[in-house]
């Protein structure tokens, strides 16, 4: 992965620029493993900023939920946890603008991943409210009973945010693309 | 038969509180489902009610009050609707009842697409005493 270093940029890291970067009022960032610690307390920070017991509060504790976890089982970028688990490794960030909240999240994924996911994250985009209902209900028929998860996430992500979902894909090397997924909640 | 009785917890993961009663047939699942281990959690769930259909077989009354699940979690909840639908096609009385806030409207369509898909019954039933917003913590204690 020697060619990320050109990502990096030479010269004195400022912090001040990451943490208060400017026209964006970021509420949580984060970098690192997503586990099961890390998903409590990012959960719970979360909930202390936003408003309890509204829709909007509820929202933005669903789309954590799916985001946090895809970053965790997806991200192939990954360390070793205890009990010879692993955790993936991502970036989470909140922000609060005038009309919306939004979840930017990104994590290094196998080049060979991203089209599948794009091709996905079209067809959702592509589809209204019921139609996004129609696909999930074929999706969830259709799911195997050994796999873990329900292959629903981005799907839901959609309807529950009641927004486009919106990404970006940077090739990092030969192999690997930083996948950025941006997932809006109106206030 | 034994009864199946888990209490539920919140903290690192969600787990939801299940109360299977084998004398009485009422099985009731209630908190919220986001677990580390969610297939294996619903199998101890679906082989309970495998046994109860098997050397029970009287009526199930399936409560479902759950106030969150995560997308995992969906897919388990969709194997225990097809479960208590296959139990009806053999002639067995079930009755599943589904208590949710009125003003959870995402919770309202997702158990219309869960019976849609196991083509399940699903009585739901509007409750205030069930929470709205199962994350903040605070209001509830």
């Amino acid at each position: 992965m020697d060619q990320m270093t050109k990502f990096f940029r030479s010269g004195k890291f400022r912090l001040i620029d990451y943490h208060y970067p400017a026209n964006y009022n970021v509420l949580v960032s984060y970098k690192g493993p997503f586990d099961k610690n890390v998903l409590n307390m990012l959960g719970e920070n979360i909930r202390e900023i936003i408003v309890p017991n509204s829709i909007t509060g509820k929202k933005i504790s669903k789309i954590f939920i799916e985001l946090a976890k895809n970053i965790g089982s997806y991200s192939a970028e990954r360390i070793i946890l205890e009990k010879g688990t692993s955790g993936g490794i991502g970036s989470l960030v909140l922000v609060d603008s005038d009309n919306h909240y939004s979840f930017i999240t990104g994590n290094l994924t196998m080049s060979t991943e991203i089209e599948p996911i794009v091709e996905r994250c079209k067809l959702i985009n592509s589809m209204d409210k019921n139609g996004l209902r129609k696909m999930k209900r074929e999706q969830l028929k259709q799911g195997k009973y050994e796999r873990e998860g329900a292959d629903i996430g981005l799907i839901q992500l959609a309807l529950t945010s009641e927004n486009p979902l919106d990404y970006e894909i940077i090739q990092v090397d030969s192999t690997h693309s930083f996948f950025s997924l941006t997932v809006q909640i109106n206030k | 038969m034994e009864n199946l009785i888990i209490q539920g917890s919140e903290g690192e993961f969600d787990v939801p509180s299940v109360h299977f009663n084998a004398e009485t047939g009422i099985c009731e699942i209630s908190g919220e489902s986001y677990l580390e281990k969610t297939a294996e959690f619903y199998d101890r769930l679906l082989n309970w009610i495998d046994q109860y259909i098997n050397e029970v077989g009287k009526s199930i009354t399936f409560n479902f009050k759950l106030t969150y699940f995560n997308t995992s979690s969906s897919k388990r909840i969709l194997y225990i609707m097809l479960k208590l639908k296959e139990y009806i096609n053999k002639g067995g009385e079930v009755t599943a009842n589904w208590y949710y806030n009125k003003a959870d409207i995402e919770m309202e369509e997702d158990i219309e697409d869960l019976s849609m898909i196991a083509k399940l019954d699903v009585n739901m039933i509007q409750d205030d005493s069930i929470k709205f917003d199962p994350f903040d913590k605070e209001s509830t204690e």
